[in-house]
């Protein structure tokens, strides 16, 4: 094969893996919009707060990601529908204010796609990242002390301290990350109608 | 690839460049292989979201880019430096110990995305009892990887001795022992 061919193939394999990857993808979801939800006449997906954003951060830090996916599939050919983990399959319209864009790559886990809805409250998940055993005796789920600040417990709990103490002498107060942590986890609600994705 | 070994088996076999590379090249097929069967309609939704992925990795990167990239250093490195390698057992530990420990890594990191796949799309099996049927393989997959550095600390001996010169070289290439080339020295033949 003459050189200016073998350069020419090899140009052309790079160029039709660029429209294949970059082109393609862009012309398929570069162009997304929020839409809007008539019921509630707000724009969907929502805009996630800035602390949830920080979240995020402190979510992907921690490697929750390793076990946990975000992304529920179906209603053929999966169960995540099944099991409860969301009202409809996720679509890339959802990620369209997730920078990053976390969809996971394991699940040992539940999928996270929906655990705001699932979980609202606070305390319940600062609860399960402190200890998840202390929701869920069988959960495989790695406890975070480490997002926890351990002081003694005074005459009155601190404002923000979580409801179970350690022994009973301490109280546990979330720190900056574990409520930057819940606030993401909380802002994980996708129980929205898209109108490539209605709800089931 | 068939028609570039036939006949110098015996040459790949005593040279651990060509080894190496040779490994590379089969596992650059396999791993596409294996990434073909991946995303087969009716396989990836099975093994989305389970160990299967990483084992394509473990694959690609360590067994393939792995292998060509030591493959690489023992071809290149005695031109470059003007040193030969030492015919040393830490060489067969090498190849042996990464070779085996990827392929273990890789097969049990298979066999529990299998299973863990079913168990996903199985909605009567609780998710809290997934990591029970990972367990077991990722124990293998640990003494693997035990396996695989064992292989990765003789190479980065080896090549720190050559390196330095620590020790007299056998060969500008890379040869692993050769149990027939082994005589026994008689005193007679040694003083003529």
């Amino acid at each position: 094969m003459k050189p200016t061919r073998a350069l020419a193939l090899a140009l052309g394999a790079l160029l039709l893996t660029w429209v294949a990857q970059a082109a393609v993808g862009y012309w398929q979801v570069g162009r997304l919009e929020p839409v809007l939800n008539e019921e509630t006449n707000l724009t969907v997906p929502p805009v996630p707060s800035g602390l949830a954003h920080t979240g995020a951060r402190v979510f992907a830090a921690q490697g929750c990601l390793e076990c946990h996916s975000l992304s529920i599939r179906g209603p053929k050919d999966s169960a995540d529908l099944t099991r409860g983990w969301g009202q409809r399959r996720s679509v890339a319209r959802d990620y369209l204010f997730r920078d990053p864009a976390m969809l996971g790559t394991a699940r040992i886990g539940s999928d996270l796609s929906n655990i705001g809805a699932r979980m609202p409250e606070g305390e319940k998940l600062m609860q399960h990242l402190y200890d998840p055993r202390l929701l869920k005796k069988t959960s495989t789920c790695p406890t975070h002390p480490w997002l926890f600040a351990k002081m003694a417990a005074g005459p009155r709990a601190e404002p923000d301290a979580l409801k179970v103490s350690p022994d009973g002498w301490h109280q546990l107060i979330p720190s900056y990350q574990a409520k930057a942590l819940v606030a993401y986890l909380q802002s994980l609600n996708a129980n929205y109608a898209l109108p490539e994705a209605p709800l089931k | 690839m068939q028609n570039l070994t036939e006949g110098r088996w015996e040459e790949i076999r005593r040279n651990v460049a060509l080894r190496f590379l040779s490994v590379g090249a089969w596992s650059y097929a396999v791993a596409y292989v294996f990434l073909a069967y991946l995303s087969l309609p009716w396989v990836r939704p099975v093994m989305a979201f389970t160990v299967a992925w990483p084992a394509f990795f473990e694959v690609f990167y360590f067994l393939f880019l792995g292998s060509v990239l030591a493959g690489s250093i023992y071809a290149l490195l005695p031109v470059a430096r003007e040193m030969g390698w030492p015919n040393s057992s830490a060489l067969t530990w090498h190849f042996w110990c990464t070779t085996l420990g990827t392929a273990t890594t890789a097969s049990c990191l298979l066999l529990a995305g299998s299973f863990q796949g079913l168990a996903l799309n199985d909605a009567g099996v609780p998710v809290s009892t997934l990591a029970s049927y990972l367990r077991p393989f990722l124990s293998v997959v640990i003494f693997a990887q035990s396996f695989w550095l064992v292989g990765q600390i003789a190479f980065t001996s080896v090549l720190i001795a050559s390196l330095l010169r620590l020790f007299p070289t056998a060969a500008p290439m890379a040869v692993f022992r050769n149990p027939t080339m082994i005589r026994p020295v008689s005193v007679g033949h040694l003083h003529g």
